[in-house]
């Protein structure tokens, strides 16, 4: 942590946390919003900002005391070297849950839309293995990454925009049509979105400008609620709520509407844009799970756990999430374990300063 | 071992690659496709009365020479997606989906209703969705059998030709696939196609095919087809015409603009269509001194608005009563006014509501001047 070279910068370290929450998933969001908010779903995707942004703030409170811990080693601290590394353990499951899942989300668009005759396992294979690589270089190299997916998710939104030419506003009115106790009820399926931001608690201890954590952390926030809002705004604007329901990727169904002469189908440049961000999401995964492991035992960085870790993913993800349906049913349990599991996490952590009156602000 | 790293890299992803290409189909050369064009659908009644569905689709033979031939095959079977099945059976070359022009389907299997071979089109992810659907008079087959001159299959030139409908008439742009599936699912839209004939002379828009839900309503000639485009579409442009004695006459291509004001007393709608028509005069026998009195010009708009609007009262009046269809799409403008999903059926509430259409005639230019 002392030397110089693995340190990020404030602007990596948002575009970082961007990464972590722009998936391929995002191309789904709509449906599982209009499911219950309807032609409100993006006030229900604008509220689900809550979420990361709770996390941001314990966040940005807790690198205020502890600026070069983080908050594994705070758990340690806090609850001796067994109990604060079974909860360490915890919290690596609870980010491990989101590992198969990103790799079935990305496995079927890519089967759907471009490579029907490859094989479910050859397509895991080819993602993980992508992911092990590009985990083993490194946060610096992660970071890269995230700063050219950032750009790639802002050419999605700007070629999107076209869009507005082929809807209607008369989709997306009645505003506030379903009642706030359904839109509050749909933002709660943003979840699994917006989820993994609590990656910022590992982070900030390696950022070199510590006094920017606060303007980067917020930054993320906001790009990322503006992006799935959009996202959903523009498909709901161009489908309506009756034809949502019946895509499953609806923002991909909604890109295919913009017509440009030369090129005939669309739909390829922006699935080959997608492929790019859903593999960024693999391995930033793998690179928080090993992570995680290496702050429980130092020797959880050699190949040997990366192959374990990679295994473990293909694994889970051929047995278990064998359609897109048990997926969904899985992943509705999973999400809401781990998050509630992340958030339990970071607030006790939070309140043990807080009533300790432990770190770095006292003395000030 | 570090010496080796390398090859031993290497030699993985050899034997890697050559796992990714285990148990692939071989691609085949595009001269060994059968490249659809234009996707035809018919029904077929068996001696038995059993229904069986026909789909030819009309494909591209490359040859060698340079002389391109229209080929079609025509798959027979109990549901839609087995007709593929029963074409395959026919056919020399593999069948390729994805670059179709034209969806050619018949008006009997409008009435049976669109929903099962709509549903297997939604379904289907390489299909090209920027492909146009028309409802055709007599067999599909016939129509894409047919032999235009210039043209390697007539599913090109029908798709020039409903492309290009838009510039007159009112018609729209939107008979695309991707816009479909937007009118036969949502609340308060309905779908309505160009209809089209094979005449002696060749093909020709007849008119348009209105629905209910996904079961053909009705087939309207060209001049109620004109009159529910202009009440229909947000933008459309087209002539029109007063007629007096034999040789009085003036024609007046305008672009039209449509805007409705929608108001709920109890559980009855009332809706109020403002029709805005901006153009100008084409030729002009009827109207003296058209260009330079400003009294002759005012007079003509009167008309011409008075003109249109009963035309369209006329057509209204024909919608509730004979169609009792919502084709003017009223319901989504009610919907997203008065809320969604409330279980309304808007062909209903339409059929029983109060509409009023406005119009408002201007006239921008009326050319180089007057003969």
């Amino acid at each position: 942590m002392s030397d110089k070279k693995g340190l990020i910068t404030a602007n990596e370290l948002t575009c970082l946390l961007i990464g972590i929450i722009i998936d391929i998933n995002i191309t789904s969001t709509p449906n599982s919003v209009a499911a219950i908010a309807k032609q409100d779903g993006w006030i229900s995707t604008a509220l689900g900002m809550v979420y990361p942004l709770y996390v941001a703030l314990i966040a940005i409170y807790v690198s205020r005391k502890f600026p070069k811990d983080n908050i594994l080693a705070l758990s340690k601290k806090y609850f001796g070297n067994i109990i604060g590394n079974g909860l360490n353990f915890l919290f690596f499951i609870s980010i491990f849950t989101y590992f198969p899942a990103s790799l079935f989300n990305a496995m079927i668009v890519l089967r759907t839309y471009i490579i029907p005759f490859l094989n479910p396992f050859k397509v895991y294979l080819v993602l993980t293995l992508i992911g092990a690589y590009t985990a083993y270089k490194g946060l610096k190299v992660l970071a890269r990454i995230g700063v050219i997916s950032f750009f790639l998710v802002v050419t999605i939104m700007l070629l999107s925009i076209p869009i507005l030419l082929y809807g209607s506003i008369l989709n997306i009115m009645p505003i506030y049509g379903v009642g706030a106790k359904n839109i509050i009820k749909g933002s709660t399926y943003t979840i699994y979105d917006y989820a993994l931001f609590e990656w910022i608690f590992m982070l900030y201890p390696l950022v070199n400008e510590k006094n920017k954590i606060k303007n980067s952390a917020f930054k993320a926030v906001a790009f990322c609620c503006f992006m799935y809002t959009w996202v959903v705004f523009i498909t709901t604007y161009y489908m309506g709520t009756d034809i949502i329901k019946k895509n499953i990727w609806g923002f991909l169904s909604a890109t295919e509407s913009i017509r440009v002469d030369v090129i005939t189908s669309f739909r390829y440049i922006f699935v080959f844009i997608w492929i790019l961000i859903a593999l960024k999401s693999i391995c930033y995964i793998y690179y928080i799970c090993i992570d995680i492991l290496k702050n429980i035992n130092k020797k959880a960085n050699s190949l040997f756990a990366y192959a374990i870790i990679g295994g473990m993913a293909i694994f889970l993800t051929k047995i278990y999430y064998t359609n897109r349906l048990v997926k969904n049913e899985i992943v509705n349990y999973t999400t809401k374990a781990s998050a509630i599991y992340n958030l339990f996490f970071i607030t006790v952590i939070a309140v043990i300063i807080f009533v300790k009156r432990d770190g770095k602000g006292e003395k000030i | 071992m570090k010496k080796y790293k390398n090859i031993i890299f290497l030699i993985i992803l050899i034997i890697f690659g050559g796992y990714l290409r285990t148990g692939q189909e071989k691609i085949e050369n595009i001269e060994e496709l059968d490249i659809a064009v234009g996707i035809g659908y018919s029904l077929k009644q068996d001696v038995d009365g059993s229904v069986k569905h026909v789909v030819p689709i009309s494909s591209i033979v490359y040859k060698e020479d340079g002389v391109n031939v229209n080929s079609i095959k025509t798959g027979e079977a109990n549901t839609v997606a087995l007709s593929r099945e029963d074409r395959q059976r026919k056919s020399d070359r593999k069948f390729f989906l994805g670059t179709e022009k034209l969806y050619i389907f018949e008006e009997s299997v409008a009435m049976f209703g669109i929903y099962v071979p709509f549903e297997t089109l939604f379904k289907n992810p390489v299909l090209n969705d920027d492909g146009f659907w028309v409802i055709c008079k007599g067999k599909s087959e016939d129509y894409l059998k047919y032999k235009i001159q210039g043209y390697d299959t007539p599913a090109d030139y029908v798709t020039g030709m409903i492309r290009n409908a838009s510039s007159y008439n009112f018609f729209q742009k939107n008979y695309r696939l991707k816009d479909i599936y937007l009118m036969v699912g949502s609340e308060g839209r309905s779908l309505a196609l160009p209809y089209i004939e094979l005449k002696e002379k060749g093909f020709e828009i007849t008119g348009m095919a209105i629905f209910n839900k996904d079961k053909l309503a009705a087939v309207l000639d060209i001049e109620d087809s004109k009159t529910m485009n202009i009440l229909r579409s947000d933008k459309s442009r087209g002539m029109l015409t007063i007629e007096g004695n034999e040789n009085d006459f003036i024609n007046y291509n305008a672009k039209c603009k449509r805007k409705v004001k929608c108001t709920k007393e109890g559980d009855k709608y009332k809706f109020i269509i403002d029709l805005k028509f901006n153009g100008e005069v084409v030729n002009n026998v009827m109207y003296k001194k058209l260009s330079s009195k400003v009294e002759v010009k005012e007079k003509f708009e009167k008309d011409m608005a008075k003109k249109i609007e009963g035309r369209c009262t006329e057509f209204i009046d024909k919608m509730k009563n004979q169609y009792k269809d919502d084709c003017l799409e009223l319901g989504r403008i009610a919907a997203a006014k008065y809320g969604r999903d409330t279980g309304v059926d808007w062909n209903e509430v339409i059929s029983n509501s109060d509409i009023k259409v406005n119009v408002k005639v201007k006239v921008e230019k009326v050319g180089r001047g007057e003969f």
